[in-house]
């Protein structure tokens, strides 16, 4: 028996329980229960298809090293077979290998993109959640303005201004993204605030910010992952509707829907394998992510 | 762990002196709490009853400095061990709610939150204030766990609420808010969403801390039975404003505000059993309806019209009370 600082007398002899290794507390403590909770066959089918075509555009290249922007002019529109997997292009490319590197764009600006808008969101949302009445007002209205904009004018209008490049693309679609996340997080954390045990931290002395960052993120992740999943697929469509109409990753550079607007110009004397492989592509990157996200969504509602 | 308040001299302990609050600015301005005056000293208990809206939890808010939107402290001044408190910047204050009061709330089952395990609930306030590392945080709360009587404390440190039963979720809550060792432990109905028997374990805990730790106690109830059984002294609120105060004893030996008496009248006796229960006819006014007469006239049995005109002159001294038709004669 030690002493306690109340003085009141402490059983030592629970006390000696080995302390689990950092594995095991992560694992037993939130991992599992973290898997468990949001664990749905939706979730897992569509989680399947998106880490195969993660593996496809990076890993692929190290199975089938080819240069996506050698020209073969003597293997003009070809189509499939055992020396290109996937056909050639008009001017002789490797299609195989610029699926590979479109891909590669193309998912990556969905990802990042999404990251942005995840972080703006909930900056804006959480900020305008917790700030006096009339602030929160106000930074509402804005945002109402912001969603009023279509989307689409306002990439095509800022494509037209960047230098187009996969980094000015991450910027231009995360950055015009946001504000549709930005008033669920608002709302979310506005539900969230007045529960009882965001005022008992409050009434333990915690700050603004300790309660935003530990109780309110918490409490909203969920729906935060479900809707940063649907806005993956988003982003991808957009880029590969941008990269349709021209605006997109610039050529000779490939993206899923550079190769698929490509393919369409050569329709007519009937290459398929241009249409399909692309079409393919962004179809399932698309279905992995909403599939994705109604697993989760199924979860957090309860089903 | 660093006092965020230095000791002063002068009585140890809350002291409250003529406390208002009021919501509203200019005209539509209105007062929920109004001159309200008590003291509670290092290892006391108070008692403060009152049925619902009579501004019990309202108190508890003003004296954390937590009051709802629109709310403020109108007048009077709140002093902990000699700080005023009433005069702290946020921050300040903010500190001062973290270590030196400790609060524990009327439902348990919402007061934690569900996505954390109850040893990062109960270190957070440690961690807020105590500066302390994980390993150290979770320690101290296994030991204030097992203080609070959970049994198998060590294998529940990372359970998450829902794991814990009411009773065993309000231990987890006590735990958090005796984390710093405050001077002052609010407890705003601390029993009221738990059986009788988890009632009484709670209560003897609270009061064990309290002598371990020499707590001033504040304990918000609307059941005069437990503050018999568990307060000093006693303050009975009615629509913002005391209508009597005292030492336990005295005022449960005989209350002398027809309000009073007629809480006690309502408490139901085992001696008893054929006895019907009295009741109480009417609504307390709201506070946009307070009169500058008694509060409690409209539904008085000894109301006369001198009631309506001016509240009642204190009477009595350490036992006091205010009203002009007392029970049992003017003093």
């Amino acid at each position: 028996m030690s002493s306690h600082p109340t003085g009141m007398a402490v059983n030592t002899r629970l006390v000696a329980r080995p302390v689990p290794g950092l594995f095991t507390r992560l694992w037993t403590g939130s991992l599992s229960h973290w898997v468990g909770q949001y664990s749905h066959p939706m979730t897992w089918t569509g989680l399947t298809i998106f880490v195969l075509l993660l593996l496809f555009s990076w890993g692929g290249p190290w199975v089938y090293p080819a240069d996506p922007l050698a020209i073969h002019a003597n293997h003009i529109l070809l189509a499939p077979s055992w020396r290109f997997p996937l056909g050639t292009d008009n001017l002789g490319r490797n299609m195989l290998a610029r699926m590979m590197a479109g891909g590669r764009v193309t998912l990556e600006v969905g990802l990042l993109g999404s990251f942005i808008a995840l972080f703006m969101g909930v900056l804006y949302g959480m900020s305008a959640a917790l700030s006096p009445r009339w602030l929160d007002k106000v930074l509402m209205r804005l945002l109402d303005a912001l969603l009023a904009l279509p989307g689409l004018v306002l990439m095509i209008f800022f494509a037209a201004l960047v230098p187009l490049n996969a980094l000015s693309l991450v910027l231009v679609l995360g950055f015009l993204s946001w504000p549709g996340l930005a008033r669920i997080v608002r709302n979310e954390a506005l539900a969230y605030k007045e529960r009882d045990y965001v005022l008992a931290a409050r009434q333990f002395g915690a700050g603004t910010f300790y309660i935003a960052r530990t109780h309110l993120m918490r409490s909203m992740l969920p729906i935060l992952i479900v809707n940063a999943t649907f806005m993956v697929a988003d982003l991808i469509l957009a880029l590969s509707g941008l990269s349709f109409l021209g605006l997109g990753i610039q050529p000779p550079h490939p993206s899923w829907g550079g190769l698929l607007n490509d393919g369409l110009q050569l329709v007519i004397i009937g290459p398929w394998w241009l249409i399909v492989f692309p079409g393919l592509a962004i179809f399932l990157a698309i279905v992995a992510m909403n599939v994705l996200g109604q697993g989760l969504l199924a979860r957090l509602e309860g089903r | 762990m660093r006092a965020v308040i230095p000791p002063k001299p002068g009585p140890a302990g809350l002291q409250v002196q003529d406390l208002g609050v009021s919501f509203g600015r200019g005209r539509k301005a209105f007062d929920v709490i109004d001159s309200l005056s008590f003291q509670v000293g290092a290892g006391e208990t108070l008692g403060l009853v009152g049925e619902s809206g009579s501004g019990k939890s309202m108190t508890a808010a003003a004296l954390m400095g937590l009051l709802p939107w629109g709310g403020r402290i109108s007048a009077g001044s709140v002093r902990l061990d000699g700080t005023e408190l009433t005069q702290l910047s946020a921050p300040a204050l903010r500190a001062v709610r973290g270590r030196e009061i400790g609060m524990i709330f009327q439902n348990p089952l919402s007061s934690l939150n569900p996505s954390l395990t109850i040893a990062q609930q109960i270190a957070e306030p440690y961690r807020l204030y105590g500066g302390a590392d994980a390993q150290a945080a979770r320690t101290h709360a296994l030991d204030l766990l097992r203080e609070v009587g959970v049994p198998d404390a060590a294998r529940r440190l990372d359970d998450y609420p829902h794991q814990f039963s009411g009773g065993m979720r309000q231990r987890v809550m006590i735990a958090m808010a005796l984390v710093c060792h405050p001077r002052l432990l609010i407890a705003d109905e601390p029993t009221t969403a738990l059986d009788v028997i988890t009632q009484a374990q709670i209560l003897r805990l609270i009061r064990r801390l309290q002598k371990a730790l020499g707590m001033a106690v504040i304990f918000i109830t609307h059941d005069l039975s437990l503050v018999a059984e568990h307060a000093d002294s006693v303050m009975v609120l009615y629509a913002g404003r005391a209508v009597e105060q005292g030492p336990a004893e005295a005022f449960f030996r005989a209350p002398r505000h027809p309000y009073s008496q007629a809480l006690l009248h309502a408490i139901p006796r085992l001696a008893k059993p054929e006895e019907r229960l009295s009741d109480i006819d009417g609504l307390p006014p709201r506070p946009q309806e307070f009169s500058k007469g008694c509060r409690f006239a409209p539904r008085c049995p000894a109301v006369t019209p001198e009631c309506l005109n001016a509240y009642p002159q204190r009477q009595g001294g350490a036992h006091h009370f205010y009203c002009m038709h007392p029970v049992g004669g003017s003093a």
